[in-house]
């Protein structure tokens, strides 16, 4: 009877944690920047962008990008790219160290090179009808290939790392708004649904989206930024909730980090968030004024 | 022998299944609180005098009429309300299980909720269903802004004067949405005839007949001709359908000329282009739906075209915001009166939160004369001691769409919030 009630209590235990999802992360502060290295305050940084040993920040209000060294002993600003009249919103790094990021104020993307001389704008080649584009946001993959959120036209264009057009994905039939975009090692290309507090997956190869989750909206408030870590976590910048919301690649949610503050660690109107190669997670703490720098670790 | 001993197991087999039958039948009989044979509903009525005139009424429910007062009462104990048998907001669902049906397109939240007795009397009434009221005097008590506008409205629409129910289903429907009883425009073609010149006429050539009459039309009423939504767009007030569509008797009669906002720069050109020249687009603006996001192309009862009063337009994509406004223990006035627009410009601004002003205190200014309640420094020159990268001003302390808290502070009280920067005076 003993060794029967024992077996049960197991059984009951194993149950349990397989349905319950469980949040296998823990995330450490390892610090925040505020300025450049000469002083010169943030000012409602909205883009990352993560390189191996360093990242990039979309200093939005200043019309420039910062560029940080990430060193064991401190995060030092190394370099400013000044953006004149653009609104810097999203940014990202090709593998080259080239810069891409998405002017808010002509709503297209600009090019610059690793020394932030300016590159022009992407001007995407053979897009289908219709042509007009407006992006919302835009990821690279590994081999530079450009995946475009066009809400105009109500797509995900992918462009060849020469601008030339490779395929195109339409947006699912019912949907919110698509603030962001993700894309896996693989090729899986995730959206994010803010008003919906939905995720979409198109599998590696696929044509269409399908839903993933549509349960996340008691959870968050309105996620506006996506990034997966290096076991295919997804983490969510709720933006007007001031936190950050852990998906699984298969839609449970894994539970949220921080919360609103001023503090280290809190957030205040998160924008764009960032992981790179080494599990860094850096986040735009957009209404902090500043950039927090995290080292995801297995707990 | 064995056979003759096994036929009689048998028999006595079926004698013990038997009587437990019989045993089964007579305690169903007497009901689960056993009353006496043909007490029932009576004995409750010797006591509950005042029923007897509930039970003179047209219509009595079906339980009570039968003396099923156990049906929906406990007669000896309950944790409800009036002995009830189970919870009010569920009880009803027990015999009408299928009010709400699960493919339901629109559900009446009263029903959902299980408040079936806003609407019905479960003893009896003097109107059919056992409702507290007859015709649309009953929705009317709910929908009392509707009433209002029905009343004062010049031109109105003959079934509303009736009975809400000729379009509508009170309870769900699998339909359409707005509890409509059909789609339209099948609802409305059940009236309307469409095959005469005058009524093609009327809507300039185009296939009206496989539209939705109430992007135009208000189906409640209205004070323009032809019950006409009162703000109309002016291409068709002039009726020129085709500079936005195609002509109507081309394959594609409805489909635009243009996209998103493309169809709409043609006319709106110095407001599209103004927006475009500001820092920051409210995104909607610029994606496949664009304009018609938040304005009717045609016709609308709120100003401007909007398609619904701004708090719900704007409530669709933010209702988290709007959320935290109704959880906030402090109400803001421009969010419970639905005029987001106060501080917010909804198609672009320069400014963080697509806000007017050109800072929050400017913003928060145009109501609150905030030195005269409080000499807290604020503005450009005041750093707050928590982050040297802000500037102290009114969403500091507050935030402005609310919080749990007093006056929308971001702590529980004063204290709290006071010594996160004033830390000497932590305890």
């Amino acid at each position: 009877m003993c060794q029967f009630l024992i077996r049960l209590s197991l059984v009951i235990i194993l149950v349990g944690l397989t349905a319950a999802p469980v949040l296998a992360v823990k995330i450490k502060h390892q610090g925040s920047v505020y300025a450049d290295a000469t002083g010169l305050a943030l000012k409602r940084p909205e883009g990352v962008a993560c390189g191996t040993d360093s990242f990039l920040v979309a200093d939005t209000e200043n019309s420039r990008l910062v560029r940080y060294a990430l060193a064991l002993q401190g995060l030092t600003a190394d370099a400013v790219f000044p953006v004149a009249k653009a609104l810097p919103l999203v940014v990202q790094l090709n593998s080259t160290g080239e810069i891409y990021l998405l002017d808010g104020r002509t709503r297209t993307i600009l090019k610059l090179a690793p020394d932030g001389q300016s590159l022009g704008k992407l001007e995407p080649q053979g897009v289908p009808l219709p042509q007009t584009l407006v992006p919302r946001s835009f990821k690279l993959d590994k081999k530079d290939n450009l995946y475009l959120l066009d809400i105009f036209s109500a797509r995900v264009l992918v462009l060849n790392a020469a601008g030339e057009f490779l395929r195109q994905l339409p947006f699912p039939k019912e949907y919110g708004f698509f603030s962001d975009l993700a894309v896996d090692p693989a090729g899986a290309i995730y959206l994010l649904d803010s008003v919906a507090g939905a995720l979409y997956l198109a599998a590696p190869g696929a044509q269409d989206f399908a839903l993933l989750t549509a349960e996340l909206k008691q959870q968050m408030n309105f996620p506006t930024s996506i990034a997966i870590d290096s076991k295919g976590i997804l983490y969510l910048s709720d933006q007007y909730g001031s936190g950050l919301a852990l998906v699984s690649r298969d839609g449970t949610f894994l539970g949220r980090k921080f919360g609103q503050g001023w503090e280290d660690g809190q957030l205040y109107y998160p924008s764009q968030l960032c992981i790179n190669s080494q599990n860094t997670l850096v986040i735009a703490d957009r209404n902090n004024s500043r950039v927090q720098v995290f080292n995801i670790l297995d707990e | 022998m064995a056979v003759i001993r096994l036929r009689g197991r048998i028999v006595v087999l079926l004698l013990v299944g038997l009587a437990l039958c019989c045993a089964s039948v007579s305690v169903q009989a007497e009901g689960k609180f056993k009353l006496k044979p043909g007490a029932r509903g009576k004995l409750c009525l010797s006591c509950h005098t005042a029923f007897s005139a509930k039970m003179k009424a047209r219509y009595i429910h079906t339980p009570l009429a039968e003396g099923e007062c156990s049906g929906c009462h406990n007669p000896h104990a309950s944790n409800h309300a009036v002995l009830m048998d189970g919870d009010a907001d569920a009880i009803c669902y027990k015999c009408h299980d299928s009010v709400i049906p699960e493919n339901a397109l629109s559900r009446h939240q009263v029903a959902a909720d299980g408040q079936c007795v806003s609407c019905h009397d479960p003893h009896s009434s003097e109107y059919p269903a056992n409702l507290i009221k007859g015709g649309s005097a009953l929705c009317f008590d709910c929908h009392q802004q509707l009433e209002k506008r029905i009343a004062s409205n010049k031109y109105g629409h003959a079934p509303v004067k009736k009975d809400c129910l000729g379009c509508h289903n009170p309870h769900a429907s699998t339909k359409s949405t707005g509890l409509l009883k059909k789609q339209e425009p099948a609802l409305c073609l059940g009236c309307h005839k469409t095959d005469s010149r005058g009524f093609k006429q009327r809507h300039m050539g185009y296939p009206v007949e496989q539209g939705r009459c109430s992007s135009c039309h208000d189906p409640h009423g209205s004070n323009s001709g032809a019950i006409l939504k009162d703000n109309v767009h002016a291409p068709l007030k002039n009726e020129m359908c085709n500079q936005c569509h195609n002509e109507p008797d081309s394959a594609q009669p409805f489909a635009v000329k243009k996209s998103g906002y493309e169809l709409c720069q043609g006319c709106h050109y110095e407001m599209i282009n103004a927006s475009f020249s500001k820092n920051r687009l409210h995104w909607p603006l610029v994606d496949q739906t664009g304009c018609i996001n938040c304005h009717s192309p045609h016709a609308s009862s709120e100003k401007g075209l909007l398609r619904e009063p701004l708090l719900n337009l704007c409530g669709k994509c933010h209702s988290d915001t709007l959320a935290r406004q109704a959880r906030s223990q402090t109400k803001h006035p421009p969010i419970s009166d639905g005029e987001c627009t106060v501080c917010h410009s909804p198609h672009a601004s320069d400014q963080l939160f697509l806000q007017k002003e050109a800072t929050i205190i400017d913003s928060c200014g145009q109501c609150h004369d905030w030195q005269s309640h409080s000499t807290h420094p604020l503005g450009a020159e005041v750093i707050d001691p928590r982050n040297a990268n802000l500037e102290l001003d009114c969403l500091s302390c507050h935030r402005t769409h609310g919080t749990q808290y007093n006056k929308f502070l971001y702590f529980p009280d004063v204290q709290s919030l006071c010594v996160q920067c004033h830390t000497q005076y932590r305890r």
